[in-house]
């Protein structure tokens, strides 16, 4: 458990006893790493790198995908940067990014603690509790959209019966209550991998460190801050970087619970759908089609997601305890 | 332990009562959650079998008169078949591809010991971090210019692609756990480095491929936004596009919309079921090593 995602340096560490001796055997002197390397380098250089950093200069441009191609200077930028619907957006991302990281540190974890305890049965509880995450994200739009249809749905009804009829939400038409939903319908479908991931974290505390801990009189929740959470360290780095990356790829939720517009009146609205919407119109390439101010809304992303993991990066470096 | 004294028995009795309700506390949230979860997968399977009437007149409750004609139905007029023959062909490609690509350059630099390992990694880990939608329009504006627009390997391309990196960052911490002796023997048994990787050192890694396949499965099975730009025409729709323009036609018919919603989940369903382990397994192998 030394490592979090990347960053240990490759190459193997040397065996007991070779430390000193040079090696003359060893596979080869020259490796044909090269040839190995080719066939991923270049497929994914040619399909993704490639357009990744070709598409730069489209974001200096108002090409709309037919017209001639010229260059506008920084002016998408400028228009970026002070759009109202590029910053609501990002904002609703960045709602969706802390909700989900005090939902995986609070449901995800106490799940996790809680199946830590191998009640009877818990693999059962661990497999249904996981499986919406292998469901498609169309199939969750599709459930939960009939789910909270006020009219036909379920969960209206269903507070009804409950004594609750009174409140009668207007789950995806409310703008108070979309994002709420939209973050809700996407934890639903998600939740399960934090949870696993946790599982896993906790699995690998030695029961030992546990028991000593106990000893020297860390019970409860003591245990859990001063034993516990410095250990789970490289699980909490890894899912918040997760819960970052997730929560900025979101896009099926929202375009089947509220179109891609983000209804109501954009109050649901997340980066994914914007710069969908700005490339290809609300239309199959409609006139509002602009495909180089979206691409510099998706350069305007990148700068801040780039950020944040830099960010992540700085703060989460000397916190990890390694055993 | 007979010899105990009295007084550590009552506090043992205590205890032992606290630690029964805290377990039976533990049982009270996971069944919970445990319904949450479940509840909304067990409506829809409800609902795909309910006919129209029977549906509106009570959405939640258990079908006691099954109506499997949804299925038939979804199955002729959603088109699923070639839907499924896409969504098949697609994820096997590239799942194959990409398993393959990765698990060769991880080889390079974990044993064969390339230089700028560094670079390399942050390479393919830049795949992981850019979202879909930026890296969409360039990709079709990329297969636009090729010819590709239109062909089913439009859809295939860039998948194989575009799990390349999490299948090279699987394979490296897969292969770190192998010694590197391994390979050396065989290679001075005269194996080559190609057989080498191939038949001793592939089967070592097999969790490795078990994971790798998983989470690129599942990734290219349920993918919406790539397809949705990409797949131009009807004959090319993987599945979540078919459901989805299947539901623009039938949007009301929620028994329909539903059988093919639980359609297209099925094939995965059934994967992780049986291979429950794998996948859990498989979820954190990428992330904690």
């Amino acid at each position: 458990m030394a490592s979090t995602m990347t960053a240990v340096p490759p190459g193997a560490v040397p065996g007991p006893g070779e430390a000193g001796r040079k090696k003359k055997r060893r596979l080869s002197p020259r490796l044909p790493a090269g040839r190995f390397l080719l066939p991923a380098v270049l497929l994914y250089g040619f399909v993704f790198i490639v357009p990744f950093i070709g598409s730069l200069p489209l974001s200096f441009s108002d090409w709309n995908g037919i017209s001639r191609f010229s260059f506008s200077g920084i002016g998408n930028f400028k228009n970026v940067v002070t759009s109202s619907a590029f910053l609501s957006a990002l904002e609703h991302n960045a709602i969706m990014v802390g909700s989900f990281f005090v939902l995986s540190n609070v449901v995800a974890l106490g799940l996790a603690l809680l199946l830590n305890r191998r009640p009877a049965g818990y693999q059962v509880y661990r497999t249904l509790i996981f499986l919406p995450a292998i469901l498609s994200l169309v199939a969750t739009g599709f459930i939960w959209t009939v789910l909270l249809d006020p009219q036909i749905g379920v969960i209206n009804p269903l507070l009804q019966s409950m004594g609750l009829g009174f409140v009668h939400p207007q789950w995806l038409a409310s703008p108070h209550l979309a994002l709420a939903t939209v973050v809700l319908v996407s934890w639903w479908q998600w939740g399960g991998v934090p949870m696993v991931i946790y599982g896993a974290g906790l699995k690998s505390i030695p029961g030992e460190l546990l028991d000593a801990a106990q000893v020297d009189g860390a019970i409860g929740l003591k245990r859990m801050q001063y034993v516990v959470l410095p250990l789970l360290r490289p699980a909490i780095v890894v899912t918040t970087v997760l819960t970052f990356v997730t929560a900025f790829q979101s896009f099926a939720v929202v375009y089947i619970l509220e179109g891609i517009e983000g209804a109501p009146g954009g109050a649901t609205d997340v980066v994914g759908t914007l710069i969908y919407r700005t490339a290809f119109g609300t239309g199959a390439f409609s006139s509002t089609a602009n495909l180089g101010y979206s691409e510099a809304n998706a350069v305007g992303v990148m700068v801040v997601l780039a950020v944040g993991l830099v960010f992540m990066q700085l703060y989460f470096r000397h916190r990890i305890v390694e055993l | 332990m007979s010899t105990r004294p009295p007084k550590a028995t009552k506090r043992k009795v205590a205890r032992e009562r606290a630690s029964t309700t805290k377990r039976a506390l533990t049982h009270v949230v996971l069944v919970l959650y445990s319904a949450f979860a479940m509840g909304p997968i067990l409506l829809t399977l409800f609902a795909s079998v309910k006919s129209e009437p029977s549906f509106f007149s009570s959405p939640a409750s258990f079908p006691l008169h099954p109506y499997f004609a949804n299925y038939t139905q979804a199955w002729d007029q959603g088109d699923l078949l070639p839907a499924f023959g896409n969504s098949i062909l697609v994820t096997v490609v590239s799942v194959l591809v990409s398993g393959l690509a990765g698990a060769m350059a991880a080889y390079a630099v974990v044993r064969l010991k390339a230089g700028h390992s560094g670079i390399i990694q942050s390479y393919f880990l830049l795949g992981l971090v850019v979202p879909g939608v930026v890296i969409l329009i360039p990709v079709f504006i990329l297969l636009h210019e090729i010819g590709l627009v239109g062909t089913i390997g439009s859809v295939i391309l860039p998948y194989c692609a575009f799990t390349i990196p999490l299948s090279f960052l699987i394979f490296v911490n897969f292969f770190r756990t192998v010694p590197a002796e391994v390979a050396e023997a065989a290679y001075l048994d005269g194996c080559s480095h190609f057989r080498t990787f191939w038949t001793i050192e592939m089967p070592l890694v097999r969790p490795a491929i078990a994971t790798v396949a998983i989470l690129n499965g599942v990734f290219v099975w349920n993918d919406f936004l790539l397809p949705l730009v990409i797949e131009t025409k009807s004959s090319l729709y993987t599945l979540p596009v078919a459901i989805v323009s299947f539901f623009g036609t039938y949007s009301t018919s929620y028994g329909l919309v539903f059988a093919s919603v639980i359609l297209a989940s099925a094939p995965m369903i059934l994967v992780y079921v049986l291979l429950n382990r794998l996948f859990v397994e498989g979820i954190t192998a990428g992330a904690i090593k």
